[in-house]
């Protein structure tokens, strides 16, 4: 079985971004079990999507979704995260299944545009060339979850703005997801011109989106 | 100990860290880290807890456990109060770098130093005050195990602020009153806040 999660904490998103990812979901693909890991379930549909109460120590924001590496979390098999702010418009689980993905790496979203900072302006991301936006992974991840916790959790939280730059200053070993997988409506008039297939997810890193953006992008 | 020669030591570690970064381990964030340690606000609201617990405390004896000490700070202020040997002061952090930081920083304050974890497996016995004012960075539980597993007559001060904003804040009060109102302490001696230009932070001594 497949595992598709998302993750909602605090009132960034609403319950509806839970719902529609759902909706998004099921229009495109059949065989998986949905999750959401949240501190309010109110408003989300819990006839098809399982509710995940929070384990482990209290985190914020973004930190919530370094809670699902830890060997407690109450899903086994194939993972796929996505963030609430992606559109998805394809069949991911096939995609991933014909490309012989290695399920036992945790895989993220290359962004090779970070690194050039001179040219987009950010200074908190010229040196990591990945975003969480999409992860996939079955196993091999525990190793992350008690390095966070090895006494230095808040440490960690105070130096990195977020898990991206965690992941990659902390040096734990990711691959990347293909590139045609994902496309990133901040940067897809930024990179590769000549070469644009259908994407199965849009992303919307570094953007403030409302429900009504998360329209299909194809 | 002038506040100059603390910025002096702090100047001097920053320095090593950075040598440090260049041939050993590269974390730079330490410098902020130490930066942000000796910030006014954190002067200015340990300075606060060291001398109102001192008014409390009233006496020139026992032991006292500063638990999320960072790198010290809270540690060197109570020992501007108590500043004789017959009062012990451990200054303990989840972070080992703590540690080593923290008696550079702070050396010839008589000041010991422990990594220690808040959980429910430490040793609460024997001191005769503990010192929290990192309690937005812990768990509740830990701070209700501090207070329920103390000894009955060992002072507790604490301080946490409302500052949500920030990431590491996973327990901040949204008042004074309902702060209190969840320590449940025996006998609360001092209840008072304080504004900053950010948050309000609250402080509560009691036992």
């Amino acid at each position: 079985m497949f595992n598709i999660i998302c993750v909602k904490f605090g009132d960034k998103y609403s319950s509806d971004f839970v719902n529609k990812l759902y909706m998004d979901c099921k229009s495109e693909m059949d065989e998986f079990a949905f999750h959401c890991y949240t501190d309010n379930p109110t408003g989300i549909d819990q006839t098809n999507i399982n509710i995940i109460s929070p384990i482990g120590p209290t985190l914020n924001g973004v930190w919530n979704k370094l809670a699902m590496f830890q060997k407690e979390f109450p899903v086994q098999g194939k993972k796929i995260f996505l963030d609430l702010d992606v559109c998805v418009q394809g069949d991911i689980i096939e995609m991933l299944e014909n490309d012989n993905h290695d399920w036992n790496r945790l895989h993220l979203v290359y962004s090779p545009w970070k690194d050039n900072k001179k040219r987009y302006g950010r200074l908190s991301s010229y040196d990591v060339v990945h975003h969480s936006s999409v992860m996939v992974w079955e196993s091999n991840v525990q190793d992350i979850w008690e390095h966070f916790n090895s006494g230095l959790r808040d440490y960690f939280m105070r130096k990195y703005v977020g898990i991206d730059r965690f992941l990659a200053h902390e040096d734990i070993e990711v691959k990347y997801l293909p590139e045609h997988m994902t496309v990133s409506k901040k940067y897809e008039n930024r990179l590769n011109p000549h070469y644009r297939p259908i994407p199965v997810i849009a992303t919307y890193e570094e953007l403030d989106v409302q429900i009504s953006d998360l329209l299909p992008c194809t | 100990m002038f506040k100059s020669v603390i910025y002096y030591r702090a100047l001097k570690l920053c320095e090593k860290i950075f040598d440090e970064s260049q041939y050993g381990v590269d974390d730079l964030y330490r410098i902020k880290d130490i930066s942000h340690c000796l910030d006014n606000n954190q002067w200015h609201s340990k300075v606060w807890l060291a001398q109102e617990l001192y008014k409390q405390y009233n006496h020139d004896a026992g032991k006292i456990l500063v638990v999320g000490g960072w790198y010290g700070l809270m540690a060197f202020l109570l020992r501007q109060q108590w500043n004789e040997s017959q009062m012990n002061i451990i200054s303990s952090d989840m972070d080992p770098m703590c540690q080593e930081y923290g008696y550079k920083l702070f050396r010839g304050n008589d000041i010991q130093y422990q990594t220690l974890q808040v959980n429910d497996k430490i040793d609460l016995s024997g001191y005769t005050a503990i010192v929290n004012t990192s309690c937005e960075h812990m768990e509740p539980e830990m701070i209700r195990y501090l207070i329920d597993n103390k000894d009955k007559d060992t002072w507790v001060a604490f301080q946490t602020n409302n500052w949500y904003d920030i990431q590491s804040h996973i327990n901040c009060s949204p008042s004074l009153e309902y702060w209190k109102e969840e320590l449940n302490l025996d006998w609360v001696a001092l209840e008072d806040s304080m504004k900053y230009e950010c948050y309000d932070r609250y402080m509560i001594i009691g036992k």
